[in-house]
């Protein structure tokens, strides 16, 4: 009692130092919270862009279809009415729409450029993908149309407008080239993107006739569900379900499956949080050993009182220790408020992207457009103020212990 | 002033456990800085050079609108010369400029194969001249078997796209590809060379092959797509495009071509170089941070001798004179500190420049993305960097030094002489 | 309980079989400082009685200092044996010292050495409480103590000054509570009335000797003023190491 009663008394007896310390700590707690809430809002972004335009958050397809260098026209089914049920069936099921992918050439005026051409089902594709809320010119498809509704750079580099002819050049099944023509119908500049660029999208029973397959076939079922953190876990036990008591021959994706690189962006950027945290803390337990070297020296005298009154070398270890400790409290606490405003600015005003790095995250392919919202992370308040208390008291030992072993004598009388 | 260093050392020496804390505090940060630059200097250079060597040149010079269709790998906008008079005449002419040292023209192109199993494997041809690539030294460098193509119908395939196909040296391959006049034409190539550049994004996709074979082939007679200039080194590349302006003004005298420097070429380059910037207040703060240790021990410094300085006061020393003492004094521990760090921030910089920081999840990202990086940090070791460093550690730690310094002098003699300690 | 009686009783068993509390056999002490060695203590053989009021006396560098220290279990002879209360401090490691310290020993130094950051009563109470928290037996009526303590040392209206508020002779009054609250069986003063005027000095003095006949604590301190002699019972002179001249009263 009498010893945490002394070591929080003298924090406070040279409180321009403890704070400066204890301002550092804050710091690192500071700039650990807010990286880590600003990754969390851009990966939060990232994978709702990639689920909205792209994935979904299931994907239901013949296991060949999703290894590399296959040709999707030679992977189609058609989903019958029990597979449909059993993904019905899925808890935090919303839709389900039928998608049929396959590669063509854009052709444009004397330019060619490689797309990849999304078969879809108007009405559903419409509950599972988020498209219509971004087309910045022209409409979205509707059953029957033979029209395109294509992305924004597309546009931009084959200089396409709504209206314009466009011809797809492609492989249909036996091997022969075939074309499909229509009419651009849309444009839409969405915030994932790799489908502004790279994608176009089409009626699928338009598609099916073009390509000679059978309108019902397509080669991936794509699920919107309640929840993406969930979906993780229900692919597979979907998959359990198709695979084993209807026994047919599919794979479950989720929409993680396909985000490797964001998912190891997102291991990256804790990575990099967590080196750069570990610097700042390491410069925050050198001014810990500072001060309780500096505390130990300037208390000399009433050391060796307490050791001439019969406190072990343990006890005076404690005071220091709980000096520090307190030290790494207030840090934290400073720190871990500091977060919290920032957090709370982050989370309701969110930061502009456009700001840092101009139009750049268009070329770098990251899904990541507009502003970036925080995300309240509890854990990592918790994780990195006993992170900073830890690094406190573990760094204040052995200088309590250099403190603590002093001769009494000498300490006595400051020899 | 030596006798004030030395005086410095002695009072430093007084109680060594709490100097060399404090020095250690300054070790610490400037380890850290000198770490950090190295890292990012590494970084950024490899990436530099990356960029520089495979697409940029010191200044890349194109048609001015081939810049947005460069995509679709348009043969619509060829250089053909100044006013049409011919590639030739064009590089010769470059040649001349003061800041030239060479130039590597090349003609990109589309290509089609069409293997077995209805699969078609899309790749980008490069025309290469032979001489001017072997003066760059790149592709070179790069072919792990065979040889560069130098004429007719040789070419050099990327080891991904070698893969695809399933083809070796001494095989010969059939291309399609659509000539200038939007005809779909085929030709067979007998493959000389591998290219392994470590990036899948070249060894997947591209081949090399003779620009004269390509110009023919395609119905494009001394043209290129684009011009790779090169000066005697990277930080030349503004007056080099300043000349080539000039030059492109007196003999052509329409926009129809741009010389860019290769900092303005490519957006990801230019946040680079503006991140660069920013990683100087960086330094700055961690230096600040260390600081802390120097400033407090100084304050406890001067509040053990404040009888000492109301005797020195007393005995007609100015202010001045003891705001020095103790700014030497922090100055000493910055100056040693600084010099620790820089011996151990180098030593990491220099063992990890050659092993390299390998990192899974960074390689994983790097992969993923469409830029040029290599997957491993190979921090920078040079002097100049152990030099800046240095002189950061030890002013930042002097200038923050004056402030303690200052409230020592300030002090009234009177009360530092009563004083009760 | 029964640990607690079962230890008071063999207290007490000690103290019938041995009045002696401390001694000292053929003692030496040499400090060495690099290359000089300093012989601050060249034998002495001294036996302390329980309730001696004992006066070390002898000029600065006489070996008081170290002589005391070596009583109060805070350091180790070079030669010879130092026993207190029964045990060879030679033979213990430094938490043995500690321990002995803490339970027979009080001390009062020149320079209060009070822990500023707590008040006189505080101060008091700490040195009560380090054995609770150390051999983990509550100590009873802390508080009560405490106070009462300092109230005998006439410092009852002054409990909650912190050191920095007190004058020299009240911080030195706070060190004698502090040294006495625990009643130990031996209190060693270090020149304890060496920073104060006449005055203070003699209350001080008078009130150890108060505690002297009323606890029958056992008293060392060491002094090189005349004034202060006159209380003592029982009168050393040290001079180079050496006891020089021994006197009773």
């Amino acid at each position: 009692m009498y010893l945490s009663k002394i070591a929080l008394r003298n924090l406070f007896r040279r409180s321009g130092r403890t704070l400066i310390i204890a301002g550092v700590l804050a710091f690192a707690i500071f700039f650990a919270i807010i990286l880590e809430t600003f990754m969390a809002g851009m990966m939060e972004m990232s994978f709702s862009n990639i689920i909205d335009f792209d994935s979904a958050h299931l994907q239901i397809a013949r296991p060949e279809l999703f290894a590399d260098n296959e040709d999707p026209l030679d992977h189609l089914f058609t989903p019958t009415e029990e597979v449909l049920t059993e993904i019905e069936k899925l808890p935090g099921f919303v839709a389900t729409t039928p998608v049929l992918d396959f590669s063509a050439n854009m052709l444009a005026g004397r330019e060619e450029y490689p797309v990849r051409v999304r078969a879809a089902a108007p009405a559903s594709f419409k509950e599972v993908f988020r498209y219509q809320d971004y087309l910045i010119e022209g409409d979205f498809l509707q059953a029957g149309d033979s029209g395109l509704v294509i992305g924004m750079n597309l546009a931009e580099i084959l200089d396409l407008q709504v209206g314009d002819f466009y011809t797809l050049l492609f492989r249909e099944e036996g091997g022969s080239l075939n074309t499909i023509q229509g009419e651009i119908l849309g444009i839409a500049a969405t915030p994932e993107p790799g489908m502004n660029l790279g994608t176009v999208i089409i009626d699928q029973s338009f598609a099916a006739s073009a390509l000679g397959v059978s309108s019902s076939e397509i080669n991936q079922l794509k699920v919107k569900m309640t929840d993406r953190h969930s979906a993780v876990a229900r692919s597979e036990s979907l998959e359990k379900q198709l695979t084993g008591s209807l026994a047919k021959d599919f794979q479950v994706n989720s929409w993680r499956d396909v985000s490797d690189m964001l998912v190891a962006m997102e291991v990256w950027g804790q990575l990099e949080t967590y080196f750069i945290v570990a610097l700042i803390l390491l410069v925050g337990a050198i001014g810990i050993i500072n001060v309780v070297v500096l505390s130990s020296l300037e208390r000399v005298e009433e050391i060796g009182m307490m050791k001439a009154m019969g406190l072990s070398e343990k006890q005076i270890v404690k005071i220091f220790s709980i000096e520090a400790s307190g030290l790494g409290v207030i840090g934290g606490l400073i720190g871990a408020g500091l977060g919290a405003v920032g957090t709370y600015l982050l989370v309701n005003i969110g930061f502009d992207l456009q700001l840092l790095y101009g139009d750049i995250t268009l070329e770098l392919g990251i899904p990541i457009l507009g502003t970036i919202y925080g995300v309240w992370k509890p854990q990592s308040f918790i994780i990195f103020f006993t992170l900073a208390v830890t690094v406190a008291l573990i760094s204040s030992l052995i200088p309590s212990y250099w403190a603590a072993r002093k001769d009494p004598v000498d300490a006595i009388y400051h020899r | 002033m030596k006798d004030l260093f030395k005086i410095a050392w002695r009072n430093l020496n007084r109680n060594k456990v709490r100097t060399v804390i404090a020095i250690l505090a300054i070790t610490t940060v400037v380890a850290i800085v000198v770490f950090s630059r190295g890292l990012i200097l590494g970084f950024s250079d490899n990436t530099y050079d990356l960029y520089i060597d495979n697409n940029l040149g010191h200044a890349r010079i194109i048609q001015s609108e081939y810049r947005n269709r460069e995509a679709l790998l348009s043969l619509d906008y060829g250089i053909d010369g100044f006013q049409g008079a011919g590639l030739e005449n064009m590089l010769l002419e470059i040649k001349e400029l003061e800041e030239t040292e060479y130039i590597v023209p090349r003609l990109k192109f589309g290509a089609l194969y069409g293997g077995q199993a209805n699969e078609m494997v899309r790749m980008a041809g490069f025309g290469i001249d032979p001489v001017a690539e072997k003066r760059h030294g790149l592709l070179l460098e790069e072919i792990n078997r065979g040889r560069m193509p130098e004429e007719g119908n040789e070419i050099l395939v990327g080891v991904g796209l070698l893969d695809k196909l399933k083809a070796d040296i001494g095989d010969q391959v059939t291309f399609m590809f659509t000539n200038y006049y939007q005809s779909l034409q085929g030709r067979t190539f007998t493959i000389v060379g591998v290219r392994e550049s470590g990036f899948s994004e070249f060894d997947d996709n591209f081949f090399y092959l003779p620009l004269t074979t390509v110009q023919s082939m395609l119905g494009m007679e001394d043209q290129a797509t684009e011009i790779m200039v090169f000066s005697t080194s990277r930080d030349r590349a503004e007056e080099l495009e300043e000349s080539l302006a000039i030059l492109f003004q007196e003999r052509d005298g329409t926009d129809n071509y741009s010389a860019l420097a290769w900092q303005r070429t490519d957006p990801i380059l230019e946040l680079f170089l503006e991140m660069e910037s920013i990683f100087d207040f960086i330094y700055i703060a961690i230096i600040l941070m260390g600081t802390i240790a120097v400033i407090s021990t100084l304050k406890m410094i001067i509040r053990e001798r404040i009888t000492e300085i109301g005797m020195m006061s007393a005995l007609g020393l100015k202010p001045r004179d003891i705001l020095k003492i103790f700014t030497v004094e922090g100055a000493l521990m910055g100056i040693i500190g600084s010099a620790f760090g820089v011996l151990s921030g180098g030593l990491i910089n220099l063992y990890l420049s050659r092993a390299g920081l390998h990192v899974q999840a960074y390689a994983d990202t790097i992969s993923g993305m469409d830029v040029l990086v290599e997957p491993a940090f190979y921090p920078v070791f040079n002097l100049e960097n152990l030099l800046v460093s240095f002189i950061l550690g030890a002013t930042v730690v002097t200038i923050t030094c004056l402030w303690p310094a200052r409230s020592a002098a300030r002090l009234d003699p009177v009360t530092a002489l009563h004083h009760d300690s | 309980m029964l640990v607690v009686s079962l230890n008071s009783e063999k207290k007490i068993n000690q103290k019938l079989e041995n009045s002696v509390l401390v001694s000292l056999d053929s003692v030496k002490k040499t400090y060495e400082d690099g290359k000089i060695s300093v012989r601050a203590l060249r034998g002495i053989d001294l036996k302390i009685a329980e309730g001696e009021f004992t006066t070390v006396y002898g000029p600065s560098g006489s070996g008081k200092t170290t002589l005391l220290n070596l009583i109060g279990a805070l350091d180790k002879p070079s030669e010879g044996q130092v026993k207190i209360n029964g045990s060879i401090i030679n033979e213990l490691d430094r938490n043995g010292l500690a321990l002995l310290r803490r339970d027979n020993i009080g001390f009062v130094f020149q320079s209060y050495n009070l822990i500023p950051v707590l008040t006189a009563y505080e101060n008091v109470e700490f040195a009560l409480k380090i054995s609770s928290s150390n051999n983990g037996n509550p100590v009873r009526n802390s508080k009560e103590r405490s106070a009462q303590i300092l109230e005998q040392v006439g410092l009852g209206d002054m409990l909650d000054r912190r050191p920095n508020e007190l004058s020299g002779g009240q911080k030195q009054r706070v060190a004698i509570a502090r040294a006495l609250v625990k009643e130990p069986r031996l209190v060693l003063a270090d020149e304890p009335t060496a920073n104060l005027d006449s005055k203070t000095s003699k209350e001080v003095l008078e009130i150890m000797l108060e505690m002297n006949s009323k606890l029958k604590t056992t008293f060392i301190f060491s002094t090189h003023d005349p004034m202060v002699m006159e209380y003592a019972g029982r009168l050393l002179e040290i001079r180079d190491g050496k006891i020089t001249r021994e006197e009773r009263r």
